[in-house]
């Protein structure tokens, strides 16, 4: 009862951002709105260049939206310089200050705001603890890896117990098997301070391991926001369908609507579609449907099945990718995981049905 | 060291060796020497510039009496040159500061411009500026007309002029090095320290300066180590009357012609220079392991 009445974390109403003047003028924000709750994990995914940084330096304070507003657990904070917003950074590229010991870098905030040095010292400790890194407090940050950097730009951050923290892209100066480590220990992280973590990526992956909450951005504006598996299962249009994971875009006839279902034809076949907008009985539409929502079977059992023919084939370790041309000319990619299949896959040229789990196929809104 | 590399190194050698430790190696020597009737030296071991340097020799009783007319002049240098060189830190570095956040576009032309008065020969520009100085200089008529002073302020042959002609003559060497490290600077460390609760003034304190101190330094040993030996300024501006140890070397080898004093004013300076950098360094090297 009571989480319903509290104030979202962050709310973004409605806020534009455009820079340089003639020409060379970009529209960075677009008309955004969002709203991020208390304690949550939320990440703005998208391509570069799409605003994911712009809006975060706004909730930051370092840019001032042209149009609109932001708001921190309900107060309006436009206007406010950096250092007077509850709100801390962990930057892209760390800018932690070179002349400074690891400590010197997390207490810098607590010194600022004044703490009593006991508690300066206890803080360091907790904060060092908590990214694992205690042995390391007198070095200077040039001595660190660029892990051990991270973890420190993410202690110095946390320090003065900021109410929402802010990741630009944190992990994209780390090696593969690194990042995977630190998405998991980030998420632990943000479970143990009950700090809520805005988080900045272009890695779709990380996204959907990470967050609680998606929003997809694409030139300035947000297209889609949910949880990772509502983003990934029920895309609202082409570009979150083609930007998380892969997928196949047909087109197919709307035959007929109920509730929240669309039954379309594909090549004659009757799909059962999930909608994610306002659809028109009798005419064209767009659907998407994910690789592994298609399963195929040489003879064809049950169910509407598509036929088509299989043109190529690709070997992906867990799975194998089948392309195959339906009657209609259109391309279908199906994939198929390759443990436990008794039969060899269909090798190319060889004809196959195929069937698409009822309402895995997402008729589109463009 | 292979012969390939001492070949390549031999122009620069040369260069050292001829035209920096010889004339320093000879004026050592010089002031071990006697002076000759007109001017040069004869060859004779003599500590008498030495002694001359620290002691009067009383003319009653013939004893030596330490006297402070000569270290004065060089406590004056002293003040002198640290005088410009704080007066053109505080110019120099908010120059360097904007220049170095100007588009990078703009930026060359900035640096351009500073290097602008350097195109003009040192004696002429110290010339005009004492025309503009002087009592019936353009200076003075300005503050006349406006109604500030009655009377023409006195400022050419003062040490304020000199201070004001070193402060003209060596600014550039203050701003480039400053600008050259401001320049370098990652401007994402002051997002950082503002995101971290930092005002504007602990900003530049904490975070700035201590980044940037190299090129302050820099600018300070640039501005000071030449100001403290100048010649042209304080002959010109300061009128001749307070001397600096420059003049005070000048006048062994012209009027003088005392060689000997004259090289071993300038070896006492040179020696001074050399320890005060010694323990920069040595302070430098200490904090820098220390860490
Ligand atoms: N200070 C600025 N001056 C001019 N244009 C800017 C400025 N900052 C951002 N932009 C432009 O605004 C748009 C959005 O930039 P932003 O940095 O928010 O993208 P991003 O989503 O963070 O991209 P990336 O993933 O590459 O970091 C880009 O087209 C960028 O060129
Ligand atoms: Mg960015």
């Amino acid at each position: 009862m009571e989480s319903a009445q509290k104030n979202p974390a962050v709310e973004i109403r409605a806020v534009s951002k455009q820079f340089g003047r003639g020409a060379e003028q970009v529209k960075a924000l677009d008309g955004v709105t969002l709203t991020i709750g208390d304690n949550e994990f939320f990440t703005l995914l998208g391509p570069s260049g799409c605003g994911k940084t712009t809006l975060l330096r706004m909730i930051a304070g370092f840019e001032q939206p042209d149009d609109g507003g932001i708001f921190l657990f309900g107060e309006d904070i436009k206007g406010l310089p950096p250092h007077k917003r509850p709100v801390n950074t962990v930057f892209q590229h760390y800018a932690l200050f070179p002349h400074m010991t690891v400590a010197e870098n997390v207490a810098f905030s607590l010194r600022m705001l004044g703490r009593a040095p006991g508690e300066i010292e206890r803080t360091i400790g907790e904060m060092l603890a908590l990214v694992k890194m205690e042995q390391f407090a007198a070095r200077k940050p040039a001595q660190l890896s660029g892990g051990q950097q991270q973890r420190i730009a993410l202690a110095r951050a946390l320090a003065p117990r900021p109410r929402v923290l802010l990741l630009d892209e944190p992990l994209s100066a780390l090696d593969l098997k690194l990042r995977q480590a630190m998405r998991a220990e980030l998420k632990a992280m943000r479970q143990r301070t009950g700090i809520t973590f805005v988080f900045v990526t272009h890695d779709q992956e990380e996204a959907l391991t990470m967050s609680d909450r998606i929003a997809v951005m694409s030139g300035g504006r947000v297209r889609q926001t949910g949880a990772p598996r509502d983003i990934y299962e029920k895309p609202c249009d082409s570009f979150v369908a083609n930007f998380i994971g892969e997928s196949n875009f047909l087109t197919v006839t709307v035959e007929r609507l109920e509730q929240d279902a669309a039954w379309c034809r594909l090549d004659g076949a009757l799909l059962q579609c999930s909608c994610a907008g306002e659809a028109a009985a009798g005419f064209d539409a767009r659907v998407s449907i994910r690789p592994e929502q298609v399963s195929f079977s040489a003879d064809g059992g049950g169910g509407p099945a598509l036929s088509g023919v299989v043109e190529n084939l690709s070997y992906l370790g867990t799975d194998t990718q089948l392309s195959v041309r339906l009657g209609d000319g259109q391309m279908l990619q199906a994939r198929v995981q390759n443990a436990g299949r008794e039969r060899p896959p269909p090798g190319p040229g060889q004809r196959i049905r195929l069937r698409v789990n009822p309402g895995a196929a997402r008729l589109l809104a463009d | 060291m292979t012969r390939a590399r001492l070949l390549l190194l031999s122009p620069t050698l040369a260069m050292i060796g001829f035209f920096l430790l010889l004339p320093v190696a000879l004026m050592a020597v010089y002031s071990f020497l006697s002076p000759g009737t007109y001017g040069g030296v004869e060859w004779l071991l003599s500590f008498d510039a030495y002694i001359q340097f620290f002691f009067e020799r009383d003319f009653l009783t013939d004893e030596l009496v330490f006297h402070t007319s000569y270290l004065s002049i060089y406590f004056r240098s002293f003040v002198q040159a640290l005088a410009a060189t704080v007066i053109c830190l505080l110019i120099g570095f908010p120059t360097a500061y904007f220049i170095a956040t100007r588009p990078p576009a703009t930026r060359s032309a900035w640096v351009l411009l500073v290097t602008v008065p350097y195109w003009v020969n040192l004696l002429i520009r110290t010339v005009s500026m004492l025309f503009v100085l002087r009592d019936e200089g353009p200076l003075n008529g300005a503050l006349a007309a406006a109604g500030i002073v009655d009377a023409p302020l006195r400022i050419a042959y003062t040490d304020f002029a000199v201070a004001l002609g070193l402060v003209y003559s060596y600014l550039p060497f203050m701003v480039l090095p400053i600008y050259a490290a401001i320049e370098r600077f990652d401007f994402s460390l002051m997002e950082a320290a503002c995101d971290l609760y930092a005002g504007r003034w602990t900003i530049l304190r904490r975070i700035i300066l201590p980044t940037v101190k190299p090129g302050v330094v820099a600018g300070c040993l640039l501005v000071f180590i030449p100001s403290l030996g100048a010649y042209i300024a304080p002959d010109l501006l300061g009128g001749g009357k307070n001397l600096m140890i420059g003049n005070l070397v000048a006048l062994q080898f012209q009027g003088s012609r005392n060689w000997p004093f004259g090289a071993a004013a300038a070896v006492l300076l040179l020696s001074a220079v050399l320890v005060a950098l010694t323990v920069l360094a040595r302070r430098r090297a200490l904090s820098a392991a220390g860490n």
